[in-house]
């Protein structure tokens, strides 16, 4: 699958990908918090299971 | 023959897998670790559809289950060429990394595969109703609902590992077809990625929670993914080159997904769904129905014989038996409630679209996916894949990857809509379809592009907080291998309630029937029980209204229960049952012993543990 050239004439990256690039890491960062987030009551529990009594 | 019977369960269902897809045609299967993991599949649900005749026909005896494992070996020659082209590569040191990775995750399942059986649903039915099978010597009805009289396809391939190699074999046998779904990911994603791209993906799906929590139990969706995945295969090559033989295929392995539990009816729908988009749509349906049909009525047959409802207890009261003791239709009716209590979210489009989004975030407690869910990777890879599949829409045609994602689409819109339970994990065998779809998708996507880095973090990220959890949950098999801890020892500590077992063993009689609300105890016992549930079973009325203490004995008596075990509660009674406390103060009830327990909240966080008592009642109020 080819796709459409990404550097423009000056070296830079197209500023459409500069966009998905920045939004891709921005949504990597909050899923995973969001998605550890629903955990955060269970710290104490995973720490015991760990050993570190708390 | 705890090593020898899981080897050569393999090696069966490989020959029998095989042996069927040769019936389709020399040249028709695929070769290398594509057509192994196929033949494995089909194998697997042509054994446990054997084995509903054996038992149906009174055989469960060991002569004839070592028969029937032999007899598949026969087809393994014909696997001949696929193991030529079994392609071995050395992996680069991103390879080396998963490998090794994926090694870490195999030792801890091993581990599990050498702990005795501790799940409560692979102790209430998953493995109990093989055992229980094996003991009558052939198959019995089991009027309980929902997990007695259902279909048993899958379960039906422990019986020869429980019977002729004990419970060792089981739990491993469980361990291997556990592993061999991460093959089979590995295997179906490898057409379309890399050797890397596919690894990786093995990886997330070896660690999904959801995975984590059942591979190596009895449960059976982490196999019925195999199910899914080869007949939505098949239904794709079907519908992209036209030959009718996949259609056929898609419909046999199909029918074993409907042939192991209730919900492959409805990927019986959606598998067919994807074949009417093809021209030969008549004929395709014709076959792909005929060999559904033949792979998995029996176990409606089984449920029609004895109740009237092949789908029992769904359809029971319209077409149900109105004389029949075990479920009166009373009964059925209290039963529908407690099938509204797994389905907490309302059924309309917005929550269609908003539960995955849901389990994965903030799951309400019902639907299980906190701690037993599919775990961050699907929404962190989801705007990659959308972006992906949006770039080449105009080249999307219906085939495999099309197959697979349609498939699941539609099992998952009648998952929804149809009302069954929204337990997460009842998703888990579609799961690799959309893991498979999405990732090839991304990858395309992000081809030498600058959004390559996050997708790989996504990975990483995905890859570090499900071995975390593997790590968590592989530390009490751990424990137990180190501590040299027993066998005793081990359910002691991991399952709940389990102190009565050795003193029911050793103190009851097979002339005597036990009532027992503890479902995670029937795999232990050696003696007739009926489960004391109010919902589950229609013999005795446990409903919390029933407060006629008279009514109650009655209908203990007709069930012929000599004992009783009941948990306490705080007040030292059995208030949830306000007949029985009733019927304890009288002379109809004796306490014959009392035990200390322990409960178990979470089985991989000992914080979760609390102690309760429990009390062994007999019952001498019966006359005659």
């Amino acid at each position: 699958m080819s796709e459409p050239a990404r550097e423009s004439r000056t070296g830079g990256v197209r500023s459409e990908d500069a966009l998905g690039i920045v939004g891709a890491w921005i949504w990597i960062v909050i899923a995973t918090a969001a998605y550890l987030w629903q955990y955060r009551d269970m710290t104490g529990l995973i720490l015991g299971a760990l050993g570190f009594g708390v | 023959m705890t090593a020898i019977v899981p080897i050569l369960e393999l090696l069966s269902c490989l020959g029998y897998g095989a042996a069927f897809l040769r019936l389709f045609g020399r040249g028709f299967a695929p070769v290398g670790t594509l057509g192994l993991a196929m033949a494995f599949v089909i194998g697997l649900g042509v054994l446990g559809w054997l084995m509903f005749f054996v038992g149906a026909a009174g055989l469960f005896q060991d002569p004839w289950l070592w028969a029937v494992l032999l007899a598949g070996l026969a087809g393994l020659p014909l696997l001949a060429p696929s193991w030529r082209d079994v392609a071995w590569e050395r992996p680069d040191a991103t390879g080396m990394l998963l490998l090794a990775l994926l090694t870490i995750v195999f030792v801890l399942d091993g581990l599990e595969a050498l702990a005795p059986p501790a799940d409560a649903d692979s102790l209430a039915y998953h493995f109990a109703v093989p055992r229980q099978f094996i003991r009558a010597g052939a198959l019995e009805f089991i009027y309980r609902s929902p997990d007695g009289a259902i279909p048993y396809l899958l379960q039906m391939g422990y019986v020869p590992a429980l019977a002729l190699g004990g419970e060792r074999a089981l739990t491993a046998w469980t361990g291997v077809t556990g592993w061999i779904a991460v093959g089979a990911v590995y295997a179906f994603a490898r057409p379309y990625l890399s050797r890397n791209w596919a690894l990786a993906l093995a990886l997330v799906f070896a660690t999904l929670p959801v995975v984590l929590y059942g591979a190596g139990t009895g449960q059976v969706e982490t196999r019925l993914a195999l199910f899914a995945v080869v007949s939505a295969w098949a239904a794709g090559k079907a519908v992209e080159g036209g030959d009718a033989r996949y259609a056929a295929l898609a419909g046999a392995v199909a029918g074993f997904y409907a042939g192991s539990k209730y919900l492959g009816l409805l990927y019986l729908v959606a598998i067919g769904a994807c074949l009417l988009f093809h021209r030969r749509r008549f004929a395709f349906g014709a076959l792909f129905s005929v060999f559904a049909a033949f792979a998995g009525f029996q176990w409606y047959a089984w449920n029609a014989i004895h109740t009237g409802d092949p789908v029992f207890p769904m359809l029971f009261q319209w077409l149900g038996r109105e004389n029949l003791i075990q479920w009166p239709l009373t009964h059925d009716r209290y039963f529908q409630l407690f099938l509204e209590g797994d389905r907490p979210l309302e059924r309309n489009p917005f929550n269609l679209i908003l539960y995955p989004f849901l389990a994965t975030l903030h799951a309400p407690p019902e639907t299980e996916a906190k701690l037993i869910g599919l775990g961050p990777f699907g929404l962190l890879v989801l705007p990659f894949a959308v972006l992906g599949a949006w770039r080449i829409r105009d080249r999307i045609r219906p085939g495999v990857l099309w197959s697979f994602v349609v498939a699941a689409g539609i099992f998952y819109v009648l998952w929804f809509f149809t009302g069954s339970s929204q337990r997460v994990r009842h998703l888990l065998p579609v799961a690799p379809l959309l893991l498979i779809a999405m990732t090839v998708a991304a990858e395309r996507l992000t081809r030498n592009s600058g959004m390559r880095r996050p997708l790989l973090v996504a990975f990483a990220a995905t890859v570090a907080i499900q071995l975390a959890g593997a790590g968590l949950v592989g530390m009490k098999f751990v424990r137990h291998v180190a501590s040299g801890d027993d066998r005793e020892g081990f359910l002691q500590r991991y399952v709940s309630y389990y102190a009565p077992v050795p003193w029911i063993n050793a103190n009851l009689k097979t002339s005597d029937r036990l009532l027992i609300g503890e479902r995670q105890l029937f795999y232990f016992l050696n003696v007739p029980f009926l489960f004391a549930s109010p919902f589950a079973q229609g013999e005795i009325d446990l409903r919390p209204e029933q407060t006629d203490p008279s009514r109650l004995l009655a209908d203990l008596c007709a069930a012929r229960i000599t004992h009783i075990l009941l948990r306490q509660d705080a007040s030292g009674t059995y208030a949830a049952m306000p007949a029985m406390v009733a019927l304890a103060r009288g002379p109809a009830l004796v306490r014959v012993q009392e035990f200390a327990v322990r409960v178990v909240g979470l089985k991989t966080l000992p914080g979760t543990v609390s102690e309760a008592r429990m009390d062994m009642l007999r019952l001498v109020g019966c006359r005659g």
